[in-house]
């Protein structure tokens, strides 16, 4: 067959030929080194040596050597120090050009002389196929494809010239143009290298390789342990060398190249019986599980179907993590256990009756607390066990998302007896949920906020000898909190009384405190128009984040940062959030309501109403079953705001019912927090039931919040701006980031033609030059930024 | 901690009116109504009261109240915040 020319190639041996310079490639097998040699050279005399046992197959006196060009293959295999001299010789040598390749990375034997003379490199990037040498090579045999489907050809062989050729070889057999050769293609790729990479090396370290196949990364530790061989730093450079197939990163943790991975698997499975991939996948648990890396522990005991390390570990894990966030982390693996081994456990039956009520499925959360139940009272399980129970269901009690904090105190007082009396342990857990807030942080306590002075002075003191180390600052921050809200009392009383809540939560107490307490003061600093005291806050809580190491706090702290650069719509900000905000088609947790009220937010403010409605309307039914009042307020006020913008009138019963809620607790923040978006509603809002004094007060500050952040959630009514059919295509095109030929293939015009286009639309944007343009157009909300549609 | 000055108490049908709003009082909350009536209005006595009726600690008592204010809320007078003393003196 033909040999395909590659351009990048033949340029570098051009200028090495022409300098008479010597070359070293560097390409894995299967990328064409030696036929691209061979094809250059073809019209000259070449001496080919190869290396691949270790030593140079052979070595001519060079005064002997009669041909222009000295290739050596396999120099990467070469260890044999007489045949590493050799080439040294070579290199020297004016009779000749020495040409060199090899697998690796260049040999460390020849780096001295590397600084005296000048190579030519050339790397397996010039190597790989493009498109244009896709299309040569099918069209050499007849076979003319559509420009698409070359396109994805490519893609499927990521350019790799050995895949290519399969991919022909299977076209040339008739079998039809699919996604279907692709396993097809790689399952002969895998061959070719099973037979023409693997058989070279010793078994020690191809055991070694297919005991690391499943892994993604590992450190030499890992693998040690996993496959019981000490010297594998010695075996990994020795992969590195002789075929760059496994690559290091600056934590020294080693990586297989992804298609050496899936070749690895591909032949592990053809090895490896069943036992012994269980095996395998135990000891990477058991070194996992030794290095606290509790995930992948889970998984790898999981995948080896060791149910009862799986069982242990989640009853560890649930002990050292009281949080509720590791029960939706190890979700998959509760899932997995059989409804027998759970019953046995009062750890696990607790954690099945958390987890269901944090993926909104109180009916099963409720089953499974009636079970907790039963095993406490029942005589035949163990006594420590059942105290365990017992302990299990004071804290579901507590915490039970559902349940929505229904009778708490009386729980609380029942709780605190019990502990008195030496008859429960209460668990440790967290008041905010990781939450920015008390009153509507872990459970929604506005109803305290009625009495909230009153209340706090019965309860401060109780609950912080109930909750230890998470009571400290919390009912100064928990009071500041609701009298915020309120919007009655001095700042001056509020930020002190937070400041004292931080001093006491610094002494001992927990970060989720500090959090909620920073939230309320950056709060309060905006009402003020004290934009910039409130970025100092935030930058010092992210200081503080990091010294304490507070990870579980980075999600809703990056929430908490979006809804701050909302006030000064940070786009880059806001559209950074919307990518990686969590996705309730996917799966709904509870834990990350506060997320989604950024994310709705966010949607609004980047003009996306119908997604931000959808998004509002699903969360409406969770905030309604479990009773989370301060939220549904919250929702309803921006569900509001959206079908203002939509010119729904609807708008108006919802902004209502949110206004007739939040006037029982006269909660004026959480309206005028929402300023400029909500200022247009209030003033076109007819007559209501509500009180003029509330009504005021929110209008009053809803007005201040407008004029100092003109741009929160960032509203511009849409202009009179018409453009015709073809500027509209030509438009969404510019917008998809096309260029100017491209758009001209598109919608087939001329350059010209094209020009006239740009030319009007930029005009009736008042644009200078097409990134302005782009810029209009997102900002009027005429395009939105994914896929440019109009 | 006091009632609001609008509210009535109907000591023989052991009701609290205010306005429209009616509530029954529950007979352990009796005794609590009865001190709000004779114009007992410091924490601290109600929480000797708590203690010496339901032989109970001082955090039981303060459990207890703030159950208390929790479930009659709406009867009781609002205070600012200032006066707001939480910890054990």
């Amino acid at each position: 067959m033909d040999y395909i020319k590659l351009p990048a190639v033949i340029e570098k041996l051009k200028s090495a030929e022409s300098k008479f310079l010597p070359v070293w490639i560097s390409a894995p097998t299967g990328y064409g080194k030696t036929s691209a040699i061979k094809d250059y050279y073809a019209f000259k005399s070449m001496l080919c040596i190869s290396g691949k046992n270790g030593m140079l197959d052979q070595r001519p006196e060079f005064s002997k050597i009669r041909q222009s060009v000295v290739f050596v293959d396999d120099v990467s295999f070469v260890a044999d120090q007489n045949s590493q001299r050799y080439i040294l010789s070579l290199l020297n040598q004016k009779n000749f050009q020495t040409i060199l390749a090899g697998r690796g990375k260049f040999p460390e034997w020849l780096e001295d002389i590397a600084l005296q003379i000048d190579f030519v490199f050339i790397s397996e990037q010039e190597f790989l196929f493009h498109e244009t040498q896709m299309i040569e090579l099918f069209e050499h045999h007849g076979i003319f494809l559509e420009k698409e489907k070359m396109e994805q050809l490519t893609r499927w062989t990521q350019g790799y010239p050995i895949a290519s050729l399969f991919y022909l070889k299977h076209i040339l057999n008739g079998e039809a143009f699919s996604l279907a050769l692709v396993e097809k293609v790689w399952d002969d790729v895998f061959r070719f290298w099973d037979r023409n990479i693997f058989e070279l090396y010793d078994s020690e370290l191809w055991n070694l390789m297919l005991a690391l196949a499943p892994y993604p990364y590992f450190s030499e530790d890992f693998a040690a342990s996993v496959t019981g061989v000490s010297v594998v730093q010695e075996w990994f450079l020795y992969l590195q060398k002789t075929g760059q197939y496994l690559f290091r990163n600056e934590n020294a943790v080693w990586k297989f190249r992804p298609e050496i991975e899936k070749f690895l698997c591909w032949k592990r499975k053809m090895v490896y019986s069943e036992e012994k991939q269980k095996e395998n996948y135990h000891r990477a648990a058991y070194w996992y599980e030794q290095h606290d890396r509790i995930s992948e522990a889970l998984e790898y005991y999981r995948l080896a179907g060791a149910e009862e390390q799986m069982t242990q570990l989640l009853i560890r894990n649930a002990a050292n993590h009281p949080g509720t966030g590791h029960y939706y982390d190890t979700r998959k693996y509760y899932e997995a256990l059989p409804e027998q081994t759970i019953l046995e456990n009062p750890v696990l039956i607790s954690g099945m009756s958390l987890l269901c009520s944090l993926m909104l499925n109180p009916q099963d959360s409720e089953k499974w607390y009636q079970e907790l139940k039963a095993f406490a009272e029942n005589p035949k399980n163990p006594k420590p066990k059942r105290k365990e129970a017992r302990n299990k269901l004071a804290y579901l009690d507590i915490a039970l998302p559902h349940r929505a904090g229904k009778g708490i105190i009386k729980i609380f007082t029942n709780t605190f007896r019990m502990v008195k009396a030496g008859e429960i342990r209460l668990q440790e857990f967290s008041v905010t949920s990781n939450i920015p807030a008390i009153m509507n942080g872990g459970l929604d306590f506005c109803v305290w906020s009625k009495n909230d002075t009153a209340i706090a002075r019965f309860l401060g003191h109780p609950l912080e000898i109930v909750l230890g180390k998470h009571g400290k600052g919390l009912v100064d921050i928990a009071l500041s909190e609701s009298l915020f809200e309120k919007g009655m009392t001095n700042p001056y009383e509020i930020v002190t009384r937070l400041n004292n809540g931080i001093a006491d939560a610094s002494n001992g107490g927990k970060m989720e405190m500090i959090f909620a307490a920073t939230a309320l003061l950056v709060k309060q600093h905006l009402l003020q128009g004290q934009y910039p005291t409130a970025k100092r806050r935030i930058d010092m809580f992210q200081q503080k984040i990091t010294e304490e190491n507070a990870s579980q706090l980075i999600p809703n702290f990056q929430a908490f940062c979006t809804w701050f650069a909302l006030y000064t719509n940070d786009k880059k900000i806001i559209q950074n959030y919307l990518e990686s905000a969590p996705d309730e088609k996917k799966n709904f947790y509870v834990l990350d309501r506060y997320r989604y009220m950024i994310k709705i937010r966010c949607l609004i403010a980047e003009n996306h109403l119908a997604d931000a409605l959808d998004l509002a309307c699903f969360l409406t039914g969770y905030f309604n079953s479990y009773q989370r009042t301060y939220m549904m307020i919250e929702n309803n006020i921006l569900k509001a705001v959206i079908l203002y913008r939509m010119e729904n009138e609807s708008w108006r019963s919802v902004l209502t019912e949110a206004l007739q809620k939040a006037e029982e607790f006269h909660f004026v923040r959480v309206f005028s927090l929402e300023g400029t978006a909500v200022l247009p509603l209030l003033m076109h809002l007819e007559k209501t039931d509500i009180s003029e004094e509330f009504l005021k007060a929110i209008m009053n500050e809803a007005k201040k919040m407008a004029l100092a952040y003109p741009d929160y959630l960032n509203y511009v009514t849409k202009p009179d701006i018409y453009f015709t059919d073809r500027e509209t295509q030509v438009l969404s095109l510019l917008c998809q980031g096309l260029s100017m030929q491209e758009i001209c293939n598109e919608c087939g015009i001329s350059y010209d033609g094209l020009k006239k286009h740009n030319r009007n639309i930029y005009q009736k944007l008042g644009a200078k030059n097409r990134a302005e343009a782009e810029r209009k157009v997102l900002q009027l909300g005429i395009i939105h930024r994914k896929g440019g549609e109009l | 901690m006091r009632l609001k000055k609008q509210v009535q108490f109907d000591k023989n049908n052991m009701i609290l009116k205010l306005g429209n709003h009616e509530k029954k009082i529950n007979p352990e909350d009796d005794f609590i109504i009865q001190a709000l009536q004779n114009h007992v209005t410091d924490d601290a006595r109600f929480l000797r009261l708590v203690m010496t009726k339901e032989q109970s600690d001082e955090i039981e008592a303060g459990f207890r109240m703030a159950a208390f204010v929790e479930e009659y809320g709406e009867f009781l007078k609002e205070e600012p915040a200032g006066t707001i003393s939480y910890h054990k003196e």
